[in-house]
């Protein structure tokens, strides 16, 4: 690689010619980082991410496993798979746990009510490890 | 830049967009994993007759796109009616024969309808999650029960094929099609 100096050249030359010349390492370190970000997904199950679904008219999300809890659940005898809970609201999952735990201006009390205890029926849900 | 330094960067830029392209698969979610596990679940409660079968092994045939996004896989160790599990992708109607399950997928699949009629009264058990699956001519549909995942049963298709099926089963559907 040629990397002498040209003391002829432009700021901006500079600069570019630097960038190039070590762009081979953030391609050598881009994998490293995205395998540590699964790998600390893996071991993190607060941080599973939600994925959005349309069944008929509700919109819901799912939430994404991992292949350990995968294979925990296909091993989960055919009661125990109908009565787990699979989707959850989108609106509920979607709103900050902030807003959950204040009461809305002029809103019903007794939705906000049940909404909360949904939200936390549902995050204890999302988060527990089967 | 040289066309040998270009080169060299074009390998780097090569081999990022593969790792990238590697780790963005498709998730597999806990519907996909619920679903699969009933499917799995179901087998236990089914009998496939001898002339079912063309070797020893259970052949789980999936048609379509795999909209499960590979939860179907974690079957790969597992036992069907005494037999291990053989995933297999099915492209083409001949392939039908040898698969004691078809799983019919909600995308890439034109001909639903065709492939249904050509498994009629024969001891293959259909599976999806396809909309109206069991008004088409399917067995077992897995449908939307609320926050949860269930199932209903053509037990007229079921019977018409040769398959037996525990009325524990039947008792799990939530709609049976064809029971007098």
């Amino acid at each position: 690689m040629n990397t002498s100096l040209n003391n002829n050249e432009s700021w901006f030359a500079k600069c570019k010619r630097v960038f190039l010349e070590q762009l081979w390492l953030i391609f050598l370190l881009a994998p490293l980082v995205v395998v540590a970000f699964f790998i600390n997904k893996h071991y993190q199950p607060i941080n599973h991410k939600v994925m959005l679904s349309q069944h008929n008219t509700n919109l819901s999300v799912s939430v994404e496993i991992t292949s350990a809890e995968l294979a925990m659940i296909i091993a989960k005898p055919i009661g125990e798979l109908l009565a787990m809970e699979v989707y959850i609201d989108y609106k509920q999952a979607s709103r900050p746990s902030l807003l959950m735990t204040s009461i809305d201006d002029g809103s019903n009390l007794g939705n906000e009510a049940y909404n909360r205890v949904a939200l936390k029926s549902n995050s204890m849900h999302l988060y527990a490890k089967n | 830049m040289n066309s040998k330094t270009t080169h060299y960067y074009l390998r780097y830029v090569l081999f990022g967009i593969l790792v990238v392209a590697t780790t963005m698969a498709a998730a597999v979610t806990k519907e996909h994993a619920v679903k699969a596990g009933l499917i799995y679940n179901i087998t236990k409660f089914v009998i496939w007759p001898n002339h079912a079968y063309h070797d020893e092994k259970f052949n789980f045939c999936i048609v379509g796109d795999d909209n499960l996004n590979g939860a179907l896989e974690a079957l790969y160790d597992k036992l069907a009616d005494g037999r291990p599990i053989v995933l297999r992708r099915t492209m083409s109607n001949k392939n039908f024969k040898e698969c004691q399950i078809v799983f019919i997928a909600t995308e890439g699949v034109r001909n639903a309808k065709l492939i249904l009629k050509e498994l009629k009264n024969v001891p293959i058990l259909t599976v999806s999650d396809r909309k109206d699956f069991i008004n088409q001519g399917g067995m077992i549909g897995l449908i939307r029960d609320g926050n949860r995942v269930g199932f209903e049963v053509d037990l007229a298709a079921v019977k018409a094929s040769g398959l037996n099926m525990s009325s524990q089963l039947l008792k799990l559907a939530k709609r049976v099609k064809g029971i007098k």
